[in-house]
């Protein structure tokens, strides 16, 4: 099985990096191309946030090809802007703000109308889920499906690891397209709530 | 804020349904640490290809030709333009910085464009070439830009003609150029010309509305017009695109009158399904509950406690089916939190249960909250009426007839033939409507008319009409075709009238044993929630159906006779005489050895879980009874019969087990066959002295060869002088011919039993086995005589169908019912004493002719004497008969015995469920009291049962009140 990228890229725990202030552009004054060490800031602030930048672009609706494509604007997008990376909760608060200015930007392109009440829920939603911690929070999440047993236990493996239609599972488990779907939607907020009990407790 | 609650949901499930995909599916996000920083390092040639891209394509679709150059440039390091002037000249930057020029976007797109084309001349120049092509791609941009597409093809080609084919040389990257910028720009067109098309038929379509007229406003035009409307749209300017298009209604649909509508929805109205089955009082009462106001106050309170409090503040009954809500992940105590005041019990479940992702189902018995999956599972078999579709083909077959005072036989056959449908004439039927099969029929057609409207012709004058049956026709009585129409068949019940003493001093019957009807009337009531159709109650049979505490015989006799006489507790100035009999006990181990033939129907309809698979496990019960020296042999029927197990001794228990449990349903019916199949097995393994007969199990739907009612009960009747004996047993409710499987049980010296549960299985097989398997005596008649001078009239309870005429009593040819050991017979008479006013017409008096002189018997005390005859079980002449006398001991009801007062309330109820005309002022309610009082020992719970059985009765009836009033 794949391991997620943030399981191995162990976030810094407090740490301040300081960009090139003006990107390799210049944003304006004629500024210098980025140096060595402006390449490597942006590789090491690219390896720990990327993750969670991409999950949350995932969360707000885009598909997997923007994702990648708006993850890496965002860094771009912060790189040529002064920033101080002072803390990793500000950081990942302040690339998510960019990568959602970014999304919003996106889906007005192509023609569409974003609801920013939807968007903005979604933030609080994703603070509320994930927090800034994700990797505890899948952590979390693996122990409560380990949990888990009987139907919703088989329900879950057969959609996710399997990665069977739900019409394949309604034949599996004898139920019709709408009960797999409930019972689906079922365990999921079961393992939401395992997963809220479990982080509250450990905090 | 509920949108925003559901919308909240969503976020949340969305949220960990991506970290399982993560978790589990592996879709975990990408490492784009080398991606983004080597798109950081060359971000400015990054961007500016990036733009370039992008300006061209805009370019490109907006101003023509200029933009295949941009790209061609950016691409190739070379310019149009120097393609174009490198045969006369060099090209120069001021050639170079003239194509922009002329195409300002492009210049202004990007400025780089001369200094990067002018440091990369191409050498390829092909002189005589470039200057042609240059002209032609200056005449394309001309065409193009003057939107003369078809001539700029042409030019295109020329174009693509004079360059040479060498792959990735200038000049075939600009003729490629051409041809993609032609094919792009005349699809914008053609794209255009559609939305325009679109866009008039859209306005023309919303003009032609308001042309439609008011007054006549659903008028459809013929169907030629709108073959042509269709037609005509086909032809579109735009072909491939076009059949989408809206376009105006020309000419404006018409629709028809009113009338027709209104005509047409009624003929839809006869073809709609109609939901034949009935609600339950449950269900009734839960559908008006669903409408009362309830007041919701929970807080954090289980789903259990919740039901709870709807259950019994609305009064219905309520399930959880648990299995359902643990595969949602429910449990049966989620907490439920909601308070509102008012509303609707409907309202406050759709509230509560949709938080919780249920719902609920009525069902006959009670509402069951389940998943919306579990409902789904909770399917309900509804039955609709749909008319055989070959039959009803073959019913518009044209036909042409001619006949002068033929046979209705001859007619129906040749009508038969015609259409190529089997036609059978039910004659017993029939002859209710004194119609037989030489019935003259004269028809004279002036022209060809349908097989259905000629059946019409024949039949109605003659009050006889026709049922589409497994892909032929029935004909029958039109009446019995209507009682058809309810699938249970059931014989039509005349209640017997009081009958004067002074015209008819004799009343005589024969005994019955049946039960069938009590279990039937207990699957009505209990099972199907509906009082049974009044011909399906036959009192003697629901009197019958308990044990009552009677004493065997203590000398030769066969059975023991006991009479008692108390007030009538529904008039109470009658009298209700009560006659007992007891057959004699016979201990299992002195029973005589039985030949059994165990005769199953297995035809389709036997398929359902009540009907063979009952049957086998009934018949099994009874295997288990059996002794190595009696024999068990099983005959199937279905549209052919068959042994299934040849006559078998009865230590081969596993054997015949094995047998039953090999059977399965399907196919037509054939009885007849199948009973001739019974008969001869058990006459081929006759045991003398012993106890033969044939067991049959069906529901009674015989519907292929010799099954009318009358060939099957003369069929029988005569295998039964064979000396063996008959048991019918019914199953299953839908199709159940309760009136054959009576007859046959009549005519067959046998018993009819309903086997409607398990436990009635036992009742009939095991408990009362001494019964079904040991005749103790046959022919069994009873004759009262009663006396003139103080019983003014009778009413015998039940028993219509044993009554027989005075004479026949001492007729041994008349058949009579059966006791077998340890049976118990009851029968009620309704007594007017002399004295009291009768209420029916008496005749005139006689004119040559005095009235019967009273004897001095008369003078005494004996209200009657009754005689009973019977025959020994393989006798042919009736013994002597048993005489008893029977005197009024003046006992008020309540005085009686328990089991008089218990015999009394069950025949009550059952003229109460038959509506009786001489119900007096009884009630469910004095019949439950009564029974109530006087249930005793009840060890098998029948009675209480009973009791049970009256109250939902009386619940169904006030029900079917509500209903008549409203």
């Amino acid at each position: 099985m794949t391991q997620p990228v943030g399981s191995r890229l162990p976030l810094a725990v407090l740490r301040k990096i300081t960009l090139h202030p003006f990107g390799p552009f210049g944003h304006s004054k004629g500024m210098a191309i980025a140096s060595d060490k402006g390449a490597s800031d942006l590789a090491e602030l690219v390896r720990d946030y990327q993750a969670g930048v991409w999950r949350y672009l995932r969360f707000l609706g885009a598909d997997e090809s923007l994702c990648d494509d708006l993850t890496q604007e965002t860094f771009l997008a912060v790189w040529k802007k002064p920033f101080v990376d002072h803390a990793p909760a500000a950081t990942r608060q302040y690339l998510r703000t960019v990568a959602r200015n970014l999304y919003l930007m996106s889906l007005r392109k192509r023609g569409r109308q974003p609801t920013l009440e939807r968007i903005e829920l979604a933030d609080e939603v994703w603070q509320e889920l994930a927090g800034d911690d994700e990797e505890s929070m899948l952590e979390a999440l693996r122990e409560c499906v380990e949990m888990l047993n009987g139907r919703a236990r088989q329900a879950i493996d057969l959609c996710y690891r399997n990665n069977r239609s739900r019409a394949g599972i309604g034949r599996e488990m004898e139920l019709s397209d709408d009960g797999v779907k409930s019972l689906l939607r079922r365990t999921r907020e079961l393992l939401r709530r395992c997963v809220e009990e479990k982080r509250s407790a450990e905090q | 804020m509920s949108e925003q609650h559901e919308l909240r949901q969503e976020l949340e499930d969305r949220h960990t349904d991506q970290a399982l995909q993560e978790l589990l599916g592996g879709r975990c996000p990408p490492d784009l640490t080398t991606r983004i920083l080597s798109a950081a390092r060359p971000a400015r040639r990054w961007r500016s290809r990036r733009r370039q891209v992008a300006l061209a394509a805009t370019v490109l679709a907006t101003v023509g030709i200029a933009a295949s150059y941009v790209i061609y440039h950016r691409h190739q390091r070379a310019s149009a333009s120097q393609i174009a002037t490198n045969s006369t000249a060099a090209p120069t930057k001021h050639d170079v910085a003239q194509l922009p020029d002329k195409n300002e976007p492009t210049t202004n797109a990007d400025g780089g464009n001369a200094n990067d084309a002018a440091t990369s001349q191409s050498g390829s120049q092909t002189n005589g070439i470039r200057p042609k092509l240059a002209a032609l791609v200056d005449e394309f941009n001309k065409l193009m830009h003057e939107r003369r597409f078809a001539e700029a093809q042409v030019v295109a080609k020329r174009a693509a003609e004079i360059a040479p084919e060498s792959p990735g040389s200038p000049e075939t990257l600009v003729v490629q150029q051409l041809k993609l910028q032609l094919r792009m720009v005349s699809r914008t067109e053609d794209y255009r010309k559609i939305r325009d098309v679109k866009q008039e038929g859209y306005v023309a379509g919303l003009n032609g509305i308001s042309t439609v007229d008011d007054q006549r406003p659903y008028q459809f035009g013929d169907l030629r017009e709108w073959r042509r409307l269709t037609q005509s749209r086909k032809v579109y300017p735009v072909a491939d695109l076009t059949t989408k298009l809206p376009t105006a209604d020309e000419p404006s649909i018409l629709y028809p009158d009113p009338e027709v509508w209104r005509m047409l929805a009624d003929r839809r109205k006869k073809y709609k399904a109609v939901d034949l089955s009935e609600q339950s009082a449950m269900e009734a009462k839960i559908l008006a509950a669903l409408d009362e106001r309830t007041d919701l106050d929970f807080s954090e309170q289980p789903l259990t406690d919740v039901v709870e409090y709807f259950k019994q503040r609305h009064d219905i009954e309520i399930q959880i089916d648990s299995k359902a809500l643990s595969d949602e992940g429910v449990g049966t105590d989620a907490p439920v939190t909601r308070h509102s005041n008012g509303i609707t019990l409907r309202s406050a479940l759709k509230l509560l249960l949709g938080d919780l992702e249920l719902t609920y189902v009525i069902r006959k018995d009670g509402m069951m909250i389940t998943s919306k999956a579990g409902a789904e599972r909770l399917l309900e078999a509804r039955a609709y009426e749909l008319m055989d579709n070959s039959a009803t083909k073959r019913l518009r077959t044209p036909v042409w007839l001619k006949y002068k005072n033929v046979p209705l036989k001859q007619v129906v056959e040749d009508l038969g033939k015609l259409a190529q449908l089997p036609i059978q004439i039910d004659f017993s039927s029939a002859a209710k409507e004194k119609v037989t099969a030489d019935t003259p029929i004269t028809i004279e057609l002036t022209s060809e008319i349908s097989t259905k409207s000629a059946l019409d012709l024949v039949l109605q004058p003659l009050h006889l009409s026709y049922v589409v049956e497994n892909g032929g026709l029935r004909i029958r009585s039109t009446i019995d075709c209507v009682v058809d129409a309810n699938h249970d068949r059931y014989s039509r019940i005349i209640e017997n009238p009081f009958l004067s003493v002074g015209e008819h001093p004799l009343s005589t019957f024969g005994v019955d044993v049946d039960t069938a009807s009590y279990a039937k009337v207990r699957r009505y009531i209990l099972q199907e929630g509906e009082l049974p159709p009044p011909d399906a109650v036959r009192i003697e049979e629901l009197v019958n159906y308990f044990d009552y505490d009677y004493a065997p015989p203590d000398n030769d006799v066969p059975f023991a006779t006991h009479v008692e006489v108390a007030a009538c507790p529904w008039q109470a100035e009658n009298k209700l005489l009560r006659i007992g009999l007891k057959g004699r006990e016979v201990p299992e181990e002195e029973r005589p050895a039985a030949n059994l033939v165990f005769l199953l129907d297995v035809s389709g309809s036997m398929e359902p879980d009540d009907r063979l698979p009952r049957a086998v496990r009934a018949m099994r019960l009874l295997v288990e009874r059996l002794r190595e020296n009696d024999r068990v042999a099983i005959v199937v029927y279905a549209g052919e019969s068959g042994l299934a197990l040849p006559s078998t001794a009865g230590f081969q228990k596993e054997r015949i087990a094995s047998a039953l449990d090999s059977l399965h349903a399907g196919g037509s019916t054939n009885g007849a066959s199948g009973i001739r199949l019974a008969y001869d097995t058990a006459q081929e393994h006759f045991i003398k002295g012993g106890t033969n007969r044939v067991i049959l199990c069906t529901d009674g739907d015989f519907n292929v060869g010799a099954t009318s009612a009358g060939e099957l009960e003369l069929l029988i009747e005569e295998r039964a002088k064979g000396g063996v004996f008959l048991t019918v047993l019914g199953f299953g409710i839908g199709n159940h011919n309760d009136e054959l499987m009576e007859k046959l049980a009549d005519k067959g010296n046998g018993n009819y039993g309903y086997i409607d549960s398990e436990a009635e299985a036992r009742k009939l097989l095991v408990e009362q086995a001494g019964g079904t398997l040991v005749t103790i005596a046959k022919d069994v008649k009873a004759q009262l005589e009663f006396n003139p001078r103080l019983v003014a009239a009778y009413r015998l309870i039940g028993y219509e169908d044993r009554v027989l005429p005075p004479e026949d009593f001492n007729n041994d040819k008349k058949d009579a019912g059966d006791i077998g050991a340890g049976h118990t017979v009851t029968a009620l008479y309704e007594l007017i004493p002399a004295g009291q006013p009768v209420n029916f017409p008496e005749a005139d008096e006689l004119k040559y002719q005095r009235p019967a002189v009273l004897t001095e018997a008369a003078a005494s005390d004996e209200l009657l004497t009754l005689k009973l005859k019977y025959k020994q079980p393989d006798g042919q002449e009736s013994e002597k008969p048993l005489i008893v006398s029977v005197r009024d001991s003046k006992l008020s009801f309540d005085r009686a015995t328990a089991d008089f007062q218990y015999a009394a309330a069950v025949a009550g109820f059952g003229m109460l469920l038959r509506d009786s005309q001489f119900r007096g002022n009884l009630t469910y309610g004095a019949v439950r009291e009564i029974a109530e009082q006087t249930i005793g020992r009840d060890p098998q719970g029948r009675r209480k049962e009973f009791v049970q059985l009256v109250r939902q009765a009386s619940a169904l009836d006030a029900r079917r009140m509500n209903q008549k009033s409203k």
